[in-house]
């Protein structure tokens, strides 16, 4: 009996403590952590609060350190390093990276790598298979061996691993992440590689977009007559980067390209699934204006690079300082370096360029086990590279991906078994030896010169860097490795069995556009075309038409310009967009046989500003009324959008086209009877726009149809754990607005950087300092974001005391 | 007095493994001592509830009062909207439940050896 008794409380104990001591699947998306360490204060979430915002300072004693390395740490959590070498540099950079962000440093680079589901279990799987299948780790694995020649960058890559791993090495279980103790699993050593598929993650996310298949969809549908009306190249009203008149003379060594047509292929549609409505809202704002139109004197340059916004967020504020360097602004956790920036004498910003860099080629299949296509007339083999994914809780997936001399077969057409699609995309292998040094040498840039040779290294993914110094000189080049490309090339899928139906060359960045000092005193750039038609080489891509030409009107406009100016210049809430498009739909309203709560709307939209303000119900009425006008007039091609990707009109060309052609028979739409006109569809589409604002007004918890409470921005977690980010944010801003809010997109980080001396900055970012949810410095410069306001930055010449910081510490041998 | 002595030898042990080792081992701690002190079973159960709820309890209480409740704020959210109070004391619960199974099954164990034999 008394042993029953014990067996039977023994065996409720060891299966009650194994029960919270495993993790438990609730259902295939939600895994509550093991109960027991989770909740334990001593080793779960509550110490993840253990001394998080008390600051002290410390000696820290650390294996790979050579000489004394202060870090101080200011009141914005903002870390100053003064490292007395490069190498202890590089070392405390990737130390303190770590020590706020190391867990957005480790899923950052899983997903573009496809091991996901090591960590998520069979859920995430599909992302992983189609990630491997477009050779993202085949890219970083290029670039790494490319790097690899270079000793010297490659050694700064290693030091800053080494400093991560030696932060990683004095962790104990205790003092992992909160989001590893959430998903059950632990930190795992930092190698250059991971930085490379950082690098390659960015690429993924600026310079992978193209519409190959659904042009080629769109012009197999509608013909080369309509396709041509439908979209053409270039918007009338477009401000390019590079001004108009500017001499092309100085491009010399981009080979001449034969003028020969590329091939695309014949035949069936391609019912590859993507989703055309989907727009990434990746786009940002550059610009800088010389010394001749500020009060002060000095350049100002401005930057505010548009991207999915998250908890943790992408960026992280750094001053980087020892002999020969000493840089401010925000670093990439897994980059050495400071990207966006300044010094003392110079300063930089970027914005995507947009240039077409992916291209689609249709493989024919030589025989039916798929492991030969045609090329040239002749069978050639395919490469074969085994993908291993490491599945929770599952077995390992094996994915065999073929190669062809194009690139990898990502999709099988499973509706015509004899052809596949391969990628070809020039960020697969367009790598060199010397491209991480780029950074490190506009880092230590101090003028004109010395930016031009360290942006010349640079490779991927393409970016306008744009550049202002001390000196006065104020320039922007287009920089990236860019395919030479015969013209028309890359706009429609290509035909893989032709060898000669590809770019074979890169352009260098000497021969990218550039502009230096322009009579106009200003240089902007927000995603919009790079060049006026008469630049000689090529290119295609997909570029922004409003934000652009509204910088470039209002820095035309402006003079003896302050700092305040240029702040809120960045917070313009003002689109373009509204401004051509709405007047155009006003004017074909039928007003005698409108409702009194249309009648209201109506006059409303017709006194608004064309400002998104988030406190105003006009702009909501607009972008519902305009979705609902687009969707409309283009049903041809939203109605097949699910199973065959077709490419939409340009915003600009609708409205055009409702203004000058009013008739055009688009605008019928398909599945009725009567033939609507343009003004059919202002009409209807108003009316529905008026019945669907009446909806969505009526629900309290929309402000009475808000602007923000419609645009609803949100800042996701990068775990997309709600609980870690933040909702509803009452914010300005639109798309095609300089201050370019949207659901999950916006301005990720914005400067504005007086050339003076000592320099004048301010910086600002929609996230905080720190990467631990449990700190207040977590998402604490929300709030000033949201308003418009930017924090002066603390930069400091060198080592010398400011009554700013609130701690410092010390890394010594 | 003795008893008072006794908590505080099991409480200083179960601190000192709780520092380095997982959660659990702070139950093997108490159903050792609670065997090895031949403490009798419904003390070593009231014991074993004592020491490891209010150390949790309290250690918990301590980390989100200088926290100002951030993470458990958080966390309650994703446990489907608990308040930091209730995380607190469900915190405690995991410590009287298991601290009390524990000291039981260490306490019972002696009983069984001695009388089985």
């Amino acid at each position: 009996m008394r042993i029953l008794s014990f067996l039977v409380s023994l065996a409720t104990t060891i299966l009650l403590a194994y029960f919270l001591s495993n993790p438990i699947k609730i259902d295939p998306k939600v895994t509550i952590p093991p109960i027991g360490s989770f909740f334990s204060p001593f080793t779960g979430f509550w110490q993840n609060a253990l001394s998080v915002d008390n600051f002290t300072n410390k000696k820290i004693k650390l294996p790979n350190c050579t000489q004394n390395v202060k870090i101080k740490i200011d009141d914005r959590m903002v870390p100053h390093i003064f490292a007395k070498n490069d190498h202890d540099l590089m070392y405390a950079q990737g130390y303190v990276t770590a020590l706020n962000r190391l867990w957005q440093m480790d899923i950052a680079t899983r997903a573009v790598s496809g091991r996901l589901s090591e960590i998520l279990g069979t859920r995430t799987l599909n992302i992983d298979r189609t990630n491997r299948r477009k050779g993202f780790v085949f890219a970083a694995e290029n670039a790494l061996e490319e790097w690899k020649k270079d000793p010297k960058i490659y050694k700064q890559l290693e030091t800053y691993a080494q400093g991560i791993n030696d932060y990683i090495a004095n962790l104990e279980s205790k003092d992992y992440p909160i989001e590893f103790k959430l998903l059950n699993y632990k930190p795992e050593p930092w190698t250059p590689l991971k930085t490379a598929l950082f690098v390659i993650s960015m690429a993924q996310t600026l310079a992978s977009q193209e519409f190959d298949l659904e042009n080629s969809n769109a012009l197999k549908l509608f013909g080369e007559s309509d396709f041509n009306e439908l979209y053409p190249d270039r918007n009338p009203k477009e401000t390019p980067i590079i001004t108009a008149g500017t001499k092309w003379d100085y491009i010399k060594e981009t080979p001449l390209i034969p003028s020969q047509t590329v091939s695309s292929p014949v035949g069936d549609l391609f019912g590859v699934p993507r989703d055309v409505t989907e727009d990434p809202h990746v786009g940002s704002n550059n610009w800088t204006v010389s010394g001749a139109k500020t009060l002060d004197g000095f350049p100002i340059l401005c930057n505010d690079p548009h991207l999915h916004l998250t908890l943790p967020s992408i960026w992280f504020e750094i001053q980087l300082n020892a002999p020969g360097i000493n840089s401010y602004g925000v670093s990439l956790p897994g980059i050495p370096g400071v990207i966006i920036g300044f010094n003392d004498d110079i300063a930089w910003g970027i914005t995507n360029t947009g240039w077409d860099v992916l291209d689609w080629y249709q493989i024919k299949w030589s025989n039916e086990s798929k492991s030969s296509y045609i090329l040239d007339g002749k069978p050639l083999q395919v490469n074969y590279r085994t993908e291993r994914i490491v599945v929770r809780d599952s077995l390992a997936y094996i994915d065999s991906v073929k190669y062809t001399i194009w690139g990898p077969v990502v999709y099988e057409d499973h509706k015509n078994p004899k052809y596949g699609l391969a990628m070809r995309w020039l960020v697969h292998n367009v790598h060199t030896p010397d491209e991480m040094s780029s950074f490190f040498d506009l880092n230590r840039a101090h003028n004109f010169d010395q930016y031009y040779s360290a942006t010349n290294k640079y490779c991927a993914p393409a970016q306008n860097i744009v550049f202002a110094s001390h000196e006065g000189d104020i320039a922007l080049r287009i920089l990236g490795k860019m395919p030479a490309r015969a013209k028309g090339e890359g706009k429609f899928v290509l035909d893989g069995s032709i060898s000669s139906n590809g770019w074979k060359n890169t352009v260098p960045n000497s021969d990218n556009p550039m502009v230096k000092n322009p009579a106009t005193n200003y240089i902007c750039s927000a995603n919009q075309i790079t060049t006026t038609e008469d630049f000689p080489i090529y290119y295609g891509g997909s570029f922004d038409d409003y934000r652009g030409r509204y910088i470039n009107r209002r820095l035309s406009e402006m003079d003896s310009i302050k700092i305040e100016d240029m702040m809120k210049l960045q917070a313009d809430p003002y689109s373009i967009l509204a401004e051509d498009a709405l007047p155009v739909l006003m004017k074909n309203i039928d007003t005698t046989s409108l409702t009194v709560a249309e009648k209201a709307i109506y006059n409303d939209l017709k006194l608004w500003d064309y400002k998104f303000k988030a406190d105003e119900t006009a702009p909501t009425c607009f972008k519902m009324w305009w979705d609902t006008f687009s969707k409309t007039t283009w049903d041809e091609m939203f109605s097949i959008a699910d199973s065959i990707p077709v490419t939409i009109p340009e915003n600009w060309r609708t409205i055009d086209l409702l203004n000058n052609k009013p008739d055009y028979k688009y605008f019928d739409i398909k599945n009725t009877p009567v033939k609507e006109t343009g003004k059919d569809i202002a009409n209807l589409s108003f009316r529905k726009m008026c019945a669907q604002f009446a909806d969505f007004s009526k629900d309290k918890s929309n402000g009475g149809g808000l602007w923000s409470n419609f645009k609803n921005t949100t800042i996701e977690h990068l775990g997309k754990i709600p609980a870690f980010g933040r909702k509803h944010i009452q914010v300005d801003g639109f798309k095609d607005a300089i201050n370019a809010t949207t659901e999950f997109n916006g301005p990720s980080w914005r400067m504005v950087v007086q050339l003076s001396q000592p320099v004048r900055a301010y910086g600002i970012y929609p996230g905080g300092q720190s990467g631990n949810p449990a700190s207040k410095y977590y998402d604490n410069m929300i709030e000033k974001w949201t308003n418009g306001q930017l924090d002066e930055l603390l930069f400091l010449k060198s080592d010398e005391e400011s009554d700013k910081f609130i701690c410092t510490l010390e890394l010594t041998n | 007095m003795k008893n008072l002595i006794t908590i505080i030898v099991i409480s200083a042990a179960c601190l000192l493994v709780q520092q380095y080792l997982p959660w659990w081992t702070a139950l093997i701690v108490i159903a050792l001592f609670s065997a090895l002190m031949k403490i009798k079973p419904s003390k070593a159960s009231l014991f074993g509830s004592f020491i490891l709820g209010t150390m949790w309890l309290f250690y918990a209480m301590y980390l989100n009062f200088t926290n100002n409740g951030i993470i458990a704020n958080r966390i309650g959210e994703l446990f489907k909207g608990l308040s930091p109070a209730q995380l607190i004391s469900f915190t405690g619960f995991l410590g009287v439940l298991m601290g009390g199974l524990s000291g039981l099954t260490g306490s019972l164990f002696v009983k069984a050896m001695i009388k089985g034999k």
